[in-house]
């Protein structure tokens, strides 16, 4: 048998009892044929791989990272609790020193869920990572640093949205551009809030992009980054819809450039967002990622009707790729060089208006959001919410991790103010603590 | 041969390791399926003596070298989810679960000078010294505490005496530590028999939410051994026990009280509308293959066992149970083009029952 360089904890969840809708992509077969696959390889089998079973998460883990309107029960099912409790355990698993990496490949997925929670997006409804980060820094102390490096071909907005203005989290998210896909977002230009200026890292790639493309992206931009930043974990979402045989996107991945990336990202937890080639992608990148996770040969994975053209990219498509990176690695040499009054006005908070759609939901949703600018700490927001779906406006006042004793005094005033005002439905608090 | 003996042997059964019987001729048809008897004969015999009522029990099989231990949950003993595994690899041949670990009568002692404490095996001592042997065992310290009554007692407590003086302890002293020694290896392999059974995958959110419930709620020992450790382990886990009785010989008692078994694997394809049961080798058509379900393969393949079993001279009434099952949606694009079902049926492996043991419940 193969000898292993890496202890891998895999936490595998097919749900097979859950399911949006029948017919709807995100079902219980997605991972029935990954299972399949795995298993006939014998990777069940292989010492260095040892499955988990998923523990569920608490409301207080959920309610670290979102506020749900008008509350948690509404939304999260037990589904979603086994999906984050999962994730969770990926993240314990190796900090015990349980496993040396661990891969979460459960569903459902959720990158697309933002910090507020009016119902489901893009299929996801919690965002398993960004409550596992949170959990990680309750568990670890807020002084962690965490990077995310998001490989789904669609934009990670939920995340970015939830650590867009939080100085321990990198997010990088590498996707179809925008123009050409859901949500829609994900330009070069959204690098972050005041506090996190130039760690929200959107590298829009345009469609038909293939393994070379991804490769190159990893190594002339995602690597340098990560060198430089010097994260504690690096946690990929490791959405498998870039795969050319995908239906819902228009990307040339294979499932050996997966296993690349993974051996070269090297990441500490990963976790599955979406894939919805369940029969031709899933079962053949879900092997070579696990492969290439434990340090094995994955050389041989190959989708049966792989073919060295079906993955080829044009020679124009390569320059464009070249010029994406080069644009995104000098906007983050720079960073730090930004007139942050500029980009961010003067004044005492930063003002974010918004109308989010949740797809899977039919939801329309208004925010407003105000950022304190302080210079102690990342300052304490208030958001005002309100959704086609739950009129009555809500307040949700919520503190960083690392709050400085002034802004955690003057959140409370404005929190005990928003509680007396008849103008809200009801006004949430949300302050993350670490136990140590 | 048999006119030589003077008796008529009837049938030649074969035990299995899932605990039943096949004839001599199913034998040559599945040679396979002869491995792995010795446990299930243990456990057998278990079920044919043992008079425990709980639901969920350890059965713990105390020999000379090993100590096996088996799980009964809801009555039923408890299956290897991927079959016997053999030297790390999976067979798939059905077979009770047991996990075997180095500990027993004839285990050999090492005193840990820094914990002051007894080490138990792995390794083999040989004969215990009261019945002749060079090394001290567990077995030696039972008959010299006078828990036990095998072989020469006096030539036991001369080689304790002498050990004793070596280490500095009263004999008694050291006799007592390896009998704790025992139990508290055997407490902690049937704590991580448990432990490792709790762990074991869950791909549904039922049964994430409603993980099943295995904790034994009582200990049942067999083996010569058992009378001393089995009460201390049970003392341990907090548990009522019982130990059968014939406890040394029950495994034979096992073989010879299982009862035969025959099973069918029935593959259904609603796409190509097909049925097939290879131990059959039938091969038909789903008649509404859009109406095909989960239940209807049950009761199709329950159905075929017995008429497999009679066609075969099984005793067709015994009851027939779902050894695995798997139902599968094949799915092109998003759309559902066809299910495949596979059921395992079996009738369920039986024993006759003989009698009951001591134990430390009243009535
Ligand atoms: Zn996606
Ligand atoms: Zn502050």
């Amino acid at each position: 048998m193969n000898k292993a360089k890496n202890q891998v904890g895999l936490i595998f969840f097919p749900a097979f009892d859950w399911a949006i809708t029948p017919d709807h992509p995100e079902r219980q077969e997605r991972l029935l044929y990954t299972r399949d696959q795995i298993q006939e390889e014998g990777l069940f089998d292989h010492p260095s791989i040892v499955e988990y079973r998923p523990i569920v998460a608490t409301d207080e883990q959920i309610s670290r990272t979102h506020i749900c309107v008008p509350n948690l029960d509404r939304h999260v099912t037990e589904s979603h609790r086994i999906a984050a409790g999962g994730t969770i355990l990926a993240a314990d698993l190796v900090v015990d020193g349980k496993v040396d990496r661990a891969f979460a490949l459960l569903r459902p997925p959720g990158h697309h869920a933002n910090r507020v929670i009016h119902g489901s997006r893009g299929f996801c409804t919690v965002n398993n990572e960004a409550i596992m980060v949170d959990h990680l820094r309750h568990r670890l102390g807020p002084d962690l640093k965490v990077a995310i490096v998001d490989t789904d071909a669609h934009h990670g907005d939920g995340t970015q949205d939830i650590f867009y203005n939080d100085p321990g989290v990198l997010h990088i998210s590498l996707h179809q551009d925008g123009r050409t896909l859901y949500p829609g977002t994900g330009f070069i230009s959204e690098r972050g809030g005041p506090a996190a200026f130039g760690q929200t890292v959107n590298i829009p790639l345009p469609p038909e992009t293939g393994d070379e493309g991804m490769l190159m992206v990893m190594e002339r931009v995602v690597l340098p980054i990560l060198q430089e930043w010097q994260p504690d974990f690096v946690v990929n979402a490791a959405g498998q819809d870039n795969h050319y045989s995908d239906p819902l996107t228009n990307m040339n991945f294979s499932a050996q450039g997966y296993a690349q990336l993974t051996e070269m990202l090297a990441p500490d937890i990963v976790v599955l967002e979406g894939g919805y080639s369940i029969e031709s992608a899933l079962p053949y990148i879900n092997v070579g990622l696990l492969l290439a996770l434990a340090g094995l040969d994955y050389s041989k994975v190959r989708e049966p009707n792989w073919r060295p053209d079906t993955v080829r990219q044009s020679s124009a498509l390569t320059a464009e790729v070249a010029r994406i990176c080069d644009l995104v690695l000098a906007q983050w040499k720079t960073r730090q060089e930004e007139d942050l009054e500029r980009v961010f006005g003067q004044g005492d908070f930063f003002e974010r208006r918004r109308d989010i759609y949740y797809d899977t939901d039919n939801i329309y949703e208004n925010q407003q959001e105000y950022i304190r600018l302080c210079r102690d700490c990342p300052g304490w927001r208030v958001i005002y919410t309100a959704s086609s779906h739950f009129r009555d406006p809500v307040a949700a006042i919520s503190v960083p991790w690392k709050v400085c004793p002034k802004c955690l005094e003057e959140a409370r005033t404005h929190y005990a103010a928003e509680e007396e005002n008849t103008n809200f439905a009801q006004a949430i608090w949300q302050q993350p603590i670490s136990r140590s | 041969m048999q006119k030589q003996l003077g008796v008529t042997i009837g049938e030649i059964l074969v035990l299995k390791a899932d605990g039943g019987t096949m004839t001599l001729a199913d034998s040559q048809d599945r040679p396979i399926e002869t491995i792995l008897s010795g446990p299930a004969a243990s456990i057998m015999g278990v079920r044919a003596l043992a008079e425990c009522q709980e639901e969920n029990f350890v059965i713990v099989d105390i020999g000379g070298t090993t100590t096996d231990l088996a799980v009964v949950v809801e009555g039923q003993v408890l299956f290897e989810r991927s079959g016997a595994t053999i030297l790390g690899y999976k067979t798939l041949v059905p077979a009770l679960l047991t996990r075997s670990i180095g500990l027993g009568g004839d285990s050999a002692l090492h005193f840990c000078t820094e914990e002051q404490k007894v080490i138990i095996g792995p390794q083999r001592a040989g004969l215990p010294v009261c019945r002749g042997g060079a090394r001290l065992t567990p077995t030696d310290a039972a008959v010299a505490l006078g828990l036990a009554t095998i072989g020469d007692k006096t030539r036991a407590l001369a080689q304790w005496q002498r050990w004793a003086k070596e280490l500095g302890l009263a004999w008694q002293e050291l006799a007592k530590l390896v009998l704790e020694a025992f139990t508290r290896q055997l407490t902690e392999a049937v704590e991580n028999l448990y432990g490792e059974l709790e762990n074991v995958p869950l791909y549904t959110i039922s049964e994430v939410l409603n993980p099943p419930q295995i904790r034994p709620q009582a200990v049942v020992g067999l083996g010569a051994p058992a009378g001393v450790f089995v009460p201390r382990l049970a003392e341990n886990l907090h548990l009522p026990y019982e130990i059968v009785p014939f406890s040394a010989g029950a495994n034979a008692i096992g073989a010879g009280a299982a009862q035969p078994t025959i099973g069918v694997t029935l593959h259904a394809d609603t796409e190509l509308g097909t049925v097939t049961i290879p131990e059959m080798g039938y091969q038909g058509t789903l008649e509404r293959p859009l109406f095909f379900t989960q239940e209807k393969a049950r009761d199709l393949a329950t159905t075929k066992t017995q008429e497999h079993a009679q066609a075969q001279g099984y005793d067709a009434t015994a009851q027939v149970y779902v050894v695995e099952e798997e139902h599968f949606n094949m799915v092109r694009g998003f759309r559902t083009v066809g299910q495949t079902f596979t059921v395992r049926t079996q009738l369920r492996p039986q024993v006759r029952k003989i009698g009951g043991g001591q134990s430390n419940e009243q009535g």
